[in-house]
């Protein structure tokens, strides 16, 4: 027989509000395995903390998004959002389910390249491109949106220079009703800087103005939003086509669908909140369906999801380094991750869980990350079972934006490993180590020779 | 000027019109038998220069008179003077008023065959040989009253005449292979062939033979099978001697032959019985006739063959349905094409004759019930399919699916399966709870749209309120009609979709296929056409490929410049035209090789459907590169499809032989197989690579005989070569 396990005794304030329905029991099933492969197994031979992703669960919820789209509209492209997640596996799972890529940089320009995707199918984003991007872009063919009138400017520039013929969209931003307006990027719609823009483009000799792009906003949770940016977008492709009769071939209407995450200060868990994919497809098609387009000539719907395809592929592994009680009472508990590498605890209302069958009692904490810095803070407040030294726990839908926007800070980043559909494990991202962080550094010769 | 028209006139219509007057009495349409059987018609000089006078003088009056120029150039209405000629000229002699009456008799003929022809064709049926009959009659009769029409006595004394024309020494080489000494049967075939053309000599029925063998081995066949089927018969019978001679063997039994076994019938093993059945009967028929007609002292001829040929086709018509014996449905006056043209199109065109529906659904949807399904799909309401969506693990709703909108498929949009006018539309009936059904209104909110006269479908359990078009409104394929819904007999949400003959909701179904759908099968896709999806089948719509759809939509009125380079290197050009004729059939014209490619563009399927002309033309080649492309969204499908052999340019020695079994068994078969190897094709620009490849397969053995690859960009077909063998030849479009 195993040996019980210890748990400390604790004093817990009896509550006596009113009665609620929800009761006091919180969630706490252990997850003692990720696609039925054992969290203890993986900790052990790949060190803790760990970042780990699910094959498995990246094509389905791509197919499951591609389905919910192309049973509503005959021409649909799911192009994937390289910032999100630009590991070369993950991106190469999306590739070959059928997905083009969107960069806004050349680093990612160069990394979708790398992963395959050919020049025509790459959809070049964002406010940064240097005149070396622009034109190796306007080469490969690829998809040139355009943010503002200075790269307009620019690449009217170096077509004539260079004799290219770029094919070109804008970035259209527009008042969609929800708070705050993102109007930094693109050209604005309601003043006509879209218009004017697109105009500018027809007249121009060298650019070929394929499409219209538009990203309202991130993590959106008003599909009514989405008609309205749709139907702008047709309004432009409509316009175009009474006055220049010519009928962009593809409408972009960027990404920004939310993840069942919990968004900090939300009443209640994102997984009720948040509207289906369904509703947001609804949203667009029925829109673009019905503006009057004739068949032949419906546009190519683009759209760039990143976060709702990836976010609950994504797990991060941890084990508790110490717990503590503060100076106020409360229970303190300290991960071996932090903000380091989860950055979106600065977002979001992580679930976590234990990862091993632990007792029913629980009490509320805070989750530490382990710098050395007062803003590393995992969780504010999290009702969890008694966790000691040494235990572990999963912290689930951290697939978008952790493994791009980690920090190597303090610490050295970990593994992430893939567990591929027949439920095998491969390191995608090796662990950092000292080596690998002094690669680049460079110490000057008098500094060579420490006088210790 | 005139002249240059008259010229051109007798060039174009008057000569091939000659030709096919001699042709057509085998049934076939081949200009070597045709000057064969003139040459041998003139074995009997009077004769064959009757028969030639008698065919210029009805083509001359049919096209002074106006009459239809291309079955004047057909010799279907000069056939029976060209007989009469030479009837004429074998019985009388030569003279002012024979040849007056010549002329009046081809005249005759003339009129007998318009007016025969404008009654018969109207039912399918031909006249055959009777105008001939009747005219000859017509001067048999009164014959004994011209007193300087004289009977001739030179069949007797041919002999005569060949030395005055060619001497001793043809008279003695002519006398010799007269005399051989050969097999008895094989003695009365050819002089049976011969007498067709009122002849009776061994050299006549060897070049007949000949030339017979030449242009179908299937004619020849049945000229064997014709000739031995009379032959035991009367033996069977013992009425050779009423029966047998070789008139009636060559002009009433073999005729019979050709026409059923070979020309009105598509060749078959079926047509060959009918064909040992109808001989005897035929004999019957000619035993009537002759003693009937003896009374009054007419000669029957070929009349028995019309006769029952004719009654049978007839017979034929009238069958609700024709199992393995088939009329030939589009006549190329040539068993061979006939029956290759028709096996090969029974299988490639089997969706010619639809309707083009398409699903009324985007995306993948799993067929939950489909023809004569175990639920509701029974009786004459049987032609129906149940469409839902499923997940992988064919669940079709998530969750617990208690509620409507837990289900995959529930308010999604539902489109026009082609086009039309909404002739009904149902909209006031609430969605059902899952698992709970409305007897009453068994249909649910439903839309009806009429295509055409009599082919109606009808959409039904729809969601209330979310019909996007109204009664009377005309919508185009892929149009959104309305969202799927659970009103109506439904337990849960889904699309019934139904073709059927009338406009009411609910009509009873037709049994009718979808053109074009892919069915899931693991990771790929099948393309399936015209058929009908089965239960359990995970089915997506086809939509077209943009890039390759616009090379291959050829309109007509355009011309195309192919520059290439032949096998010696040498740099050519070619320029197509391209047309429709009065069927609004598309084709390729190509002047300068006299040669012509039908094809059939249906925005899904690019294919070919019929060759005319020059097989070593850039055209042949591109006829053979892109006999069948596929312009869907899909670049994994692979298309094969199969070629009738005698469009195949290899077909020598081998096909020969095949031609003479081909009715009963073929063991040739040619095979053609395109797919797309490269593609980048994002948003109607870049280029696509295709290959195919004719692959001929004997027996079971497979080789492949050429390959061709085709470039397409944004610009339409831009280069093709075909290579077979050390040939090849590069090709590439110049001017569009």
């Amino acid at each position: 027989m195993e040996k019980q396990r210890y748990e400390r005794p604790i004093i817990v304030k009896m509550n006596t509000g009113l009665m609620n329905k929800f009761g006091t029991k919180s969630e706490n099933e252990p997850v003692t395995n990720i696609e039925s492969v054992p969290v203890k197994s993986l900790l052990k031979n790949y060190g803790s903390p760990l970042f780990v992703i699910s094959e498995k669960q990246i094509r389905r919820n791509y197919q499951n998004a591609v389905r919910i789209f192309k049973t509503r509209y005959p021409k649909v492209q799911f192009a994937w959002s390289y910032k999100t997640n630009y590991m070369n596996a993950v991106c190469r799972i999306f590739h070959q389910e059928g997905s083009w890529a969107e960069v806004v940089s050349g680093f990612e320009y160069d990394k979708a390249l790398y992963n395959g995707v050919s020049g025509n199918k790459i959809i070049f984003n964002g406010p940064d491109k240097s005149d070396e991007d622009l034109i190796k872009a306007a080469k490969n063919n690829s998809l040139i949106h355009i943010d503002h009138y200075d790269e307009l400017y620019s690449l009217i520039r170096l077509s004539e220079e260079y004799k290219l013929k770029p094919r070109v969209a804008i970035r259209v931003n527009m008042d969609t009703g929800i708070y705050p307006k993102w109007d930094r990027f693109g050209f604005n719609f309601e003043n006509g800087q879209a218009w004017n823009a697109l105009t500018r483009i027809i007249n121009s000799e060298n650019l070929e103005l394929v499409g219209i792009h538009c990203h309202i906003g991130t993590f959106m949770l008003s599909p009514g939003a989405y008609t309205i940016a749709a139907r702008n977008l047709c309004e432009l492709a409509w316009s175009l086509k009474e006055r220049f009769g010519k009928m962009v071939q593809y409408i972009d209407l960027g990404g920004g669908f939310p993840s069942t995450n919990t968004l900090k200060g939300a009443y209640l868990p994102g997984i009720d909140t948040v509207p289906s994919l369904d509703q947001f497809a609804d949203a667009i098609t029925d829109v673009i369906l019905g503006y009057g387009f004739r068949q032949e000539e419906l546009p190519l719907l683009i759209l760039e999801t990143g976060r709702a395809l990836i976010d609950d592929a994504g797990y991060i592994l941890g084990t508790v380094l110490a717990t503590k009680r503060l100076s106020d009472g409360r229970r303190a508990t300290i991960m071996d991750f932090g903000l380091n590498s989860l950055f979106t605890s600065l977002w979001y209302e992580h679930k976590i869980s234990p990862a091993q069958k632990l007792g029913n009692q629980t009490e509320e904490m805070v989750m530490f990350g382990p710098l050395c810095m007062n803003i590393d803070i995992v969780r504010e407040s999290i009702t969890m079972p008694m966790l000691q030294k040494g235990d572990q726990v999963v912290v689930h839908k951290v697939g978008a934006y952790n493994m791009t926007q980690w920090m190597q800070f303090i610490t050295l980043r970990p593994n992430i490993v893939l567990i591929d559909n027949e439920n095998n494990t491969h390191i995608i991202r090796k662990a950092e180590n000292l080596g690998y962080i002094q690669q680049l550094e460079e110490v000057p010769e008098h500094l060579k020779k420490p006088k210790v | 000027m005139q002249l240059k028209k008259a010229t051109n006139t007798l060039r174009t219509e008057i000569l091939p019109g000659i030709l096919n007057s001699y042709s057509i009495i085998f049934f076939l349409d081949n200009k070597i038998l045709a000057g064969i059987i003139m040459l041998v018609s003139f074995f009997n000089f009077w004769a064959g220069l009757s028969g030639l006078m008698a065919v210029i003088i009805t083509l001359l009056i049919g096209h002074t008179m106006h009459l239809d120029k291309p079955t004047l150039r057909s010799g279907v209405y000069s056939f029976n003077a060209l007989l009469a000629g030479i009837g004429m000229g074998t019985f009388f002699d030569p003279g002012v008023v024979y040849f007056s009456l010549l002329a009046l008799s081809a005249l005759f003929t003339l009129l007998l065959s318009v007016t025969m022809g404008g009654q018969l064709f109207k039912l399918k049926l031909p006249f055959l040989s009777i105008p001939f009959v009747v005219a000859f009659w017509f001067v048999v009769l009164p014959a004994s009253n011209f007193e300087n029409l004289g009977l001739t006595h030179r069949n007797i004394f041919w002999i005569n005449e060949m030395y005055s024309v060619g001497g001793n020494s043809l008279l003695q080489l002519f006398q010799t292979i007269d005399n051989l000494q050969i097999n008895k049967l094989v003695d009365i075939y050819l002089r049976s062939i011969s007498s067709i053309f009122f002849q009776n000599n061994l050299i006549a029925g060897i070049l007949i033979t000949i030339a017979l063998l030449y242009s179908s081995r299937i004619m020849f066949s049945l000229s064997v099978v014709g000739f031995l089927t009379a032959y035991i018969f009367a033996q069977f019978t013992g009425s050779e001697t009423a029966i047998i001679n070789y008139y009636n063997i060559g002009a009433n039994y073999m005729m019979v032959a050709f026409a059923v076994g070979g020309y009105f019938l598509i060749p078959s093993r079926q047509s060959f019985l009918w064909t040992v059945f109808l001989i005897p009967l035929t004999s019957l028929v000619l035993l009537f006739f002759y003693k009937l007609f003896g009374y009054i002292q007419l000669p029957v001829f070929s009349l028995p063959f019309a006769f029952t040929v004719i009654i049978f086709i007839y017979f034929l018509q009238l069958r609700t349905k024709s199992n393995g014996l088939i009329l030939t449905p589009l006549q190329h006056n040539s068993p061979e094409i006939n029956l290759y043209t028709y096996r090969n199109n029974k299988e490639r065109l089997a969706g010619w004759y639809y309707f083009p529906l398409h699903l009324p659904l985007m995306g993948e949807w799993t067929v939950t019930q489909g023809h004569n399904g175990e639920f509701t799909h029974k009786g004459e309401w049987g032609s129906a399919f149940d469409f839902m969506i499923t997940d992988n693990q064919s669940k079709t709703y998530r969750k617990n699916g208690l509620i409507c909108e837990d289900y995959y498929c529930y308010n999604k949009p539902v489109f026009a399966p082609a086009d039309g006018y909404v002739e009904t539309i149902i909209n006031n009936i609430d969605d059902n709870e899952p698992g709970k059904v409305n007897t009453v209104n068994n249909w649910g909110n439903s839309i009806v749209i009429r295509h055409t006269t009599g082919l109606y479908t009808q959409i039904s359990h729809l969601r209330k309120d979310t019909f996007k078009v109204k009664t009377g409104d005309h919508v185009k394929q892929g149009d959104l009609l309305a969202h799927c819904g659970n009103s109506g007999r439904s337990p849960e949400p889904h699309v019934h979709f139904q073709v059927q003959a009338f406009p009411e909701v609910g009509s009873k179904t037709l049994n009718y296929p979808i053109s074009y759908y892919y069915k899931r099968n693991g990771n790929s896709e099948h393309l399936m056409q015209f058929q009908k999806p089965e239960k359990a089948d995970i089915v997506s719509g086809v939509s077209k490929n943009e890039l390759l759809f616009n090379a291959f939509n050829i309109l007509p009125d355009n011309s195309i410049s192919m520059q290439y380079t032949d096998e010696k290197g040498a740099e050519k050009t070619e320029n197509w035209n391209t047309y429709t004729n009065a069927y609004n059939q598309k084709y390729i014209y190509c002047s300068q090789t006299n040669t012509a490619a039908y094809y059939v563009n249906d925005g899904i399927m690019f294919y070919f459907i019929a060759f005319y002309g020059n097989k070593k033309s850039l055209l042949y080649y591109f006829y053979l590169s892109a006999y069948k492309i596929f312009l869907g969204n899909n670049d994994f499908i692979e298309t094969e499809d199969t070629m009738p052999l005698y469009q195949w340019n290899k077909a020598k020695y081998a096909s020969w032989f095949h031609d003479f079994i081909a009715p009963f068994y073929q063991f040739i078969q040619i095979n053609f197989n395109s797919k797309i190897t490269a593609s980048d094709n994002v948003l109607g620009s870049g280029f696509v690579h295709l290959d195919s490849s004719v692959e001929v397969k004997r027996f079971q053995k497979k080789n492949i005989t050429s390959q061709s690859t085709i470039t397409i960009t944004g610009d339409g077909i831009t280069a093709f070569t075909y290579q077979s063998g050390n040939k090849k030849i590069q090709a590439k479009c110049i001017k569009h």
